[in-house]
């Protein structure tokens, strides 16, 4: 009884745990394109929708960028990475990119904010942290489905994940995990 | 490379971004403009 509740308790950690490298992975590749796009609107004096356009588009390309390249490295086709990585992390981004840029558009002053200004990266600092508060629990229910960044993992592209729960030196593909099992453990 | 040390650098982005805006921020309001005439800035803005 105690083994099966220090059990559950030991995978409903490893899962958090994933769940939180996920998203890490997920916002760096978002934070880089969403940093490069309000930068760039910011400097050239867009207003906000063209600003909020460009910073979209170059979160998602870096979004799937920094998914896809570990799936090419694991020796998948460019194409059938790049199918796992639209459906592994279009939703995350999605959540992502809407939480940040609907923080940065209610500040007050930071979207006009600019580049010289603290209000601009504190603003910045506060949407991706918001992000990262509204993707994790997405990313630990797509896990929980064997979804999500699971997909990415079962695919071989799990270099980011090597140092949650049981899964240092098991590196074995097609051990996602599941709702029964969420931390892709290999029981024998 | 690794997701992490992207992750960090980004941070220090942030961070350098934010300490480089603050001290151009200190530096605008305790600009070296004589006593009882307009700061820099302030005439730049005023000039808009």
């Amino acid at each position: 009884m105690n083994h099966n509740h220090a059990a559950a308790s030991s995978d409903r950690s490893a899962l958090n745990a994933m769940a939180a490298s996920a998203t890490l992975h997920c916002l760096t590749g978002c934070a880089i394109g969403e940093i490069l796009g309000l930068m760039t609107g910011t400097a050239l004096g867009w207003a906000a929708a063209p600003t909020i356009a460009l910073s979209v588009s170059l979160a998602f390309f870096f979004g799937y960028l920094l998914s896809t390249l570990p799936l090419l490295q694991a020796g998948l086709g460019f194409f059938a990475a790049l199918s796992v990585v639209f459906a592994a992390d279009t939703l995350s981004i999605a959540v992502m990119e809407l939480v940040d840029n609907a923080v940065m558009a209610a500040i007050p002053g930071a979207m006009d904010a600019g580049l010289v200004n603290p209000v601009f990266w504190l603003s910045m600092m506060l949407a991706l942290a918001a992000a990262f508060v509204a993707a994790f629990p997405v990313n630990r229910y797509l896990l929980t489905r064997g979804k999500g960044h699971a997909l990415t993992m079962a695919a071989g592209g799990d270099e980011h994940h090597g140092h949650v729960g049981t899964r240092d030196h098991d590196h074995d593909q097609g051990d996602a995990p599941t709702a029964s099992d969420p931390a892709g453990h290999q029981h024998h | 490379m690794n997701t992490n040390t992207l992750a960090a650098a980004l941070v220090g982005f942030l961070l350098g971004g934010l300490t480089v805006s603050i001290a151009a921020q200190l530096d605008d309001d305790t600009g070296d403009s004589p006593h009882g005439s307009p700061a820099p800035h302030a005439l730049i803005q005023t000039l808009r």
